[in-house]
């Protein structure tokens, strides 16, 4: 399984990228972590004209926070993202959901930006990018736009980038310090692409939620942020039967798929337990106030 | 440019060059251009982590990269393990609890449970389990793998040599 | 006098293999490089049952770095078409079973019809695996798609499309067996119990694929072949009478193999087109099968599909079974009889059963051939047979430990005569074993049964299901008909052994070398061992069916036997004593009670040659 062959561009800079991208309308690809792509290329299912490669471009790597948001370089790799002390500390949710993205040697290589804009269904940076509310700033040769995550995924595979686009970076606001997270997964082994998966933040104080983020990942065709439910949490509180209504919610709301690895049934079943069991684990992880 | 193009980097610390297709995967320009045939191909996809190979001291597939991306980068393949006749702590750990039957994954493991111990150098079983689930052994059941990285583990905690 | 040397079996070593494949220098079939080697690509079916109409490989022939193209039907032209033949089978098995079988041969590249996702109609040969690659994208057959047959069921129906047309009939082979009066006792027995049981299909993938390197040498017009097979004698065979060679032209030679698990057990298309690509262009020739390829075409295995019935009284005591099974084996049967007789075989396992009835079909579908993996047959029975027992056990409300203890082969039975052949046509006998005490000690490993059902009942309470599986199974290995060795004293006092065993990652060198050292007295490191190569040993079969320890130590003992009756023979005259007064010590042969008096293998062998002074 060789891939194809193809024009080789290196570009030193951004705007030189996005000039070769509009150059090839379409048939060029952009190269950032390779771990989607270039599978994908070796089985010859892409097979384009032209490779971009992003990895010479510096500055697009950066990470920081500034006036409550953080800014996250698209080509920030995966395995830095789950080491960076500013990232555990502001979010930490995106912290934790890194230890979930494939295994350490493809985090090597992988990218944030890589993994959003490839938009996986079963992938969990962009579900992380739906619970936080999140956006992405998006390049062309033309102009710069920023898309809200709810804007972002269209459907498996694909997201609202036009092909003569560069996914620069990702913005999500700062965790508020008090919030509690949690992410629960279902995947056959550790690292492979979640079966179905669920991201929670809440804000609580005992049992009474004041916050509720939530969001779902490889259930659907894309991550959906489930407002209904984080109000259910946010109206009824965090005990029992605010947890069992909230879980039959989403098992409700979703659209789950069905593939070899499960039926929609299976996966809508999936749902309503992973989403109690991230509620309970993001309470127990921060039990009733985080100042101590 | 599809044309052929110079790659120049380093491998187990020495310099090496050689020319080649963009589109050549780097675990070809390694095993074919470079004659280092320790690193295996299981898949080409990514997934069963026989590739793994040190690339700017990070584990990474070598399926999944293309040569042209390791211009100026430093390797270290299984090859680059050993000094000499030396085998280094890990691999004689392997050696010492039959952590290996058909050998073909067993580079791969090496480098990828190198790299965890640079992140993690006293692991939990668990812990060993989880990292090594990055690459596949369909012979030995793992048992064996687990013991070995817990004991190199601790061999190269008490070594002055430094770790690869 | 030396001291009583510590005997080698029995002792882990370390391995010998382990230095080479732990520093990146094993050397797999990807690893072998020849000047001027070529690369081949295949075309491969993208449907399940077509029949080839035009193949255009115009585009690919003129490709970059192409050097041949070549098509099922132009195959035909240069390489006769092996007919239809009889399937060999023991002529004792033969005799006493009755069957039928087919044997359609599937031909190196498919020129009439494609009969499965991924079989070859196409070879490209080029100067890089890229670029054949990149030259087979080219092709695009001609495919007039016909039904395709996906379950055996099907494929048994009368209104079935035929997948091997001249045979008529998709049914490839059947054989029934049985033992008593299997109609009259199940009438009689108090209970009868009839269920399916499906044992899916499976796949072996090792992480290493498949690979082929062909190599033709003009001077002595013969031909080399390096495969990742366990079977380099059978590739030998195969290859010799396709190319029209004598045997001792055909060198099949397996490197290190990255794991076989029996989807390398058996000779395939590849491993004699690719010698024959290699003869024809004059350069060598290699195919490295990638994991796509593998998952759609290297062989597949089980996919049996059990009806059983079984008779039994109120103790659970079996009184009659039947099973009547069908293997789907895909659109080939390169293993023929031997999958499913082991299921046969094996299906009573430990159990006493005095009325029983097998028999089996063999269907043929669209899919990836069946081969052996793992069992090869025998998981499939011991499937049936457990569950068919757990059934009876939960019909009656009995323990299910107790039923199979009471129906087990007791060691006073021993030894047991089955009632029904082997698959070499000789009586199945039991020679030793107690199954109930076995039995006793795996229940005895989780705390004893009553403890585990207690805790079991307890667990339910607070809606807790806890589970206890049960698998006992006799398993029929070390399978003849024969292997070989050749133990061989070189003049430099090392022990040379050759044979026909090939290794996959068992561990064989280490193994054979500690068994030899055990016989004659030395250290593992002054053996050698040569495996896997053709050129080592004129005749050999392979390693399947957990052969290779139990028939390689026997022939290593008895061509030790015979070779140190020669070395005695020999120190005797050196030594000036008579043979029965020596024994093996310490690297040599040595005279009983008189430590001096010892020499050196090393000796031996040069004082052996004739001629030239040692």
């Amino acid at each position: 399984m060789k891939p194809a062959k193809f024009d080789y561009h290196s570009p030193a800079t951004i705007d030189e990228a996005l000039a070769i991208l509009e150059r090839y309308q379409g048939e060029a690809r952009v190269l950032a972590g390779g771990q989607s792509l270039v599978p994908m290329m070796n089985f010859r299912i892409a097979s384009p004209a032209a490779i971009v490669d992003l990895n010479r471009i510096p500055g697009l790597a950066d990470i920081d926070a500034v006036d409550g948001i953080v800014r996250i370089g698209a080509m920030a790799r995966q395995r830095r993202i789950e080491a960076a002390p500013l990232l555990r500390e502001r979010l930490p949710l995106l912290s934790d959901a890194m230890h979930w993205v494939g295994h350490l040697p493809t985090r090597t290589r992988g990218t944030i930006g890589g993994s959003i804009a490839h938009a996986d269904p079963s992938a969990e940076i962009p579900m992380i990018l739906q619970a936080l509310a999140g956006e992405v700033i998006v390049r062309s040769a033309q102009r710069e736009r920023r898309i809200a995550a709810p804007d972002l995924f269209i459907g498996p595979l694909t997201t609202a980038l036009a092909s003569d686009e560069i996914l620069t970076e990702v913005r999500f606001p700062e965790m508020p310090t008090e919030a509690c997270y949690a992410i629960e997964e279902f995947a056959r082994r550790k690292g492979d692409f979640a079966i179905a998966a669920i991201a929670v933040m809440l804000i609580h104080d005992g049992e009474r939620c004041t916050t509720a983020r939530f969001a779902t990942g490889g259930i659907g065709p894309v991550p959906v942020r489930l407002r209904e439910v984080e109000a259910v949490l946010e109206q009824r509180g965090l005990g029992e039967a605010a947890l069992a209504a909230a879980s039959d919610r989403a098992a409700e709301l979703v659209d789950p798929m069905s593939d070899h690895n499960a039926s929609a049934d299976f996966r809508r079943h999936l749902t309503a337990v992973l989403t109690r069991r991230a509620v309970l684990k993001a309470i127990k992880d921060r039990p009733h106030d985080r100042t101590c | 440019m599809t044309g052929p193009v110079d790659i120049r980097l380093t491998v187990n610390g020495q310099t090496r060059e050689g020319r080649c297709e963009p589109r050549k995967l780097l675990v070809d320009f390694i095993r074919e251009d470079l004659g280092l045939t320790g690193t295996h191909i299981g898949c080409e996809h990514g997934v069963c982590g026989a590739c793994t190979i040190f690339y700017n001291g990070e584990a990474v597939r070598s399926c999944i990269m293309f040569a042209v991306q390791a211009y100026d980068a430093e390797l270290v393949t299984v090859e680059g393990l050993a000094e000499g006749d030396k085998l280094h702590p890990l691999q004689q750990a392997f050696h010492e609890h039959h952590a290996l039957q058909c050998g073909y994954c067993t580079p791969g493991m090496l480098i990828a449970a190198l790299d965890y111990l640079k992140i993690n150098a006293d692991p939990t079983e668990d812990e060993i389990r989880e990292a090594l689930s990055a690459v596949l052994c369909r012979c030995t059941g793992y048992v064996n793998i687990v013991k070995a990285v817990k004991a190199g583990a601790e061999a190269m905690r008490q070594s002055t040599a430094g770790d690869k | 006098m030396s001291e009583a040397r510590t005997t080698l079996v029995g002792r882990s070593l370390l391995r010998r293999e382990d230095r080479r494949l732990l520093t990146g220098r094993g050397q797999f079939i990807a690893d072998l490089e020849m000047p001027r080697m070529l690369h081949a690509a295949f075309v491969r079916s993208s449907v399940p049952h077509a029949y080839i109409g035009s193949l255009d490989l115009s585009q690919a022939a003129i490709a970059p770095g192409v050097v041949l193209a070549l098509s099922g039907a132009d195959l035909l032209q240069l390489l006769p078409p092996v007919p239809d033949t009889q399937l060999s089978l023991p002529s004792k098995w033969t005799s006493l079973v009755q069957h039928e079988f087919h044997n359609p041969q599937q031909p190196l590249l498919a020129h009439d019809k494609v009969r499965h996702v991924g079989e070859a109609i196409a070879v490209i040969v080029a100067e890089s695996g890229y670029a054949a690659e990149d030259a087979a994208a080219l092709v695009t057959p001609e495919l007039e798609r016909l039904p395709a047959v996906v379950s055996a069921a099907a494929a048994l129906q009368d209104s079935a499309p035929i997948i091997h047309e001249q045979l008529r009939t998709n049914l490839l082979g059947a054989f029934s067996i049985a033992k008593g009066n299997v109609d009259a006792a199940m009438a009689a027995a108090p209970h009868r119990l009839q269920r399916q049981f499906y044992h899916h299909r499976y796949a072996a993938m090792p992480i290493e694929c498949r690979g082929v390197v062909g190599l033709y040498d003009l001077r002595t017009d013969s031909v080399t072949i390096w495969s990742a097979t366990q079977v380099v004698h059978w590739v030998r065979r195969e290859a010799a009478a396709i190319l029209g060679l004598p045997e001792a032209r055909v060198r099949c030679v397996a490197l290190d193999v990255g794991g076989g698990f029996g989807v390398k057990g058996h000779v395939y298309p590849e491993d004699l087109l690719i010698p024959f690509l290699a003869r024809r262009l004059g350069r060598p020739v290699r195919w490295l099968e990638d994991r796509h390829e593998h998952l759609l075409c290297s062989a597949h295995s089980r996919d049996q599909l059990h009806e059983v019935e079984i008779g039994f009284d109120d103790e659970g005591r079996i009184l009659a079974l039947s099973d009547h099974f069908t293997v789907d084996c895909g659109a080939w049967n390169p293993i023929g009889a031997g999958v499913p007789y082991n299921t046969a075989a094996h299906l009573t396992g430990p159990y006493k059963v005095d009325h029983l009835a097998i028999s089996a079909r063999t269907a043929a579908t669209n899919k990836v051939p069946n081969s052996a993996y793992r069992g090869a047959g025998r998981p499939e029975a011991a499937f049936a047979m457990e569950r068919i027992i757990d059934l009876v056990a939960a019909s009656l409300h009995l323990e299910p430990a107790e039923v199979r203890r009471r129906n087990m082969i007791r060691p006073d039975e021993m030894p047991y005569r089955a009632g029904i052949a082997y698959r070499d046509g000789e009586p199945i006998v039991y020679d030793s074993g107690d199954y109930p005490a076995g039995l006793q000690q795996a229940l005895d490993a989780v705390g004893g049964v009553e403890a585990f059902r207690h805790r079991q009942r307890e667990a339910r309470q607070h809606g807790h299901h806890l589970g206890l599986g049960i698998g006992c199974y006799v398993e029929g290995t070390g399978v003849g008909p024969f292997e070989g060795a050749t133990v061989r004293i070189d003049p430099s006092g090392k022990v040379y052994v050759s044979t026909g065993a090939c290794a996959q990652g068992q561990g064989m060198e280490t193994i054979f070398a500690q068994i030899v050292a055990d016989a004659w007295h030395i250290i593992p490191d002054d053996v050698v061992i040569l495996l896997g190569d053709t050129a080592g040993i004129p005749m050999g079969l392979g390693t399947i069916a957990s052969r290779s320890t139990v028939t390689v130590s026997a022939a290593v003992h008895h061509a030790s036997h015979r070779l140190r009756q020669k070395a005695f023979a020999i120190a005797a005259n050196l030594l000036e004593c008579a043979p029965g007064d020596l024994e093996l010590r310490d690297g040599g042969v040595g005279v009983v009670g008189v430590p001096g008096a010892v020499v050196s293998l090393k000796r031996l062998a040069q004082a052996a040659r004739s001629g030239v002074g040692s």
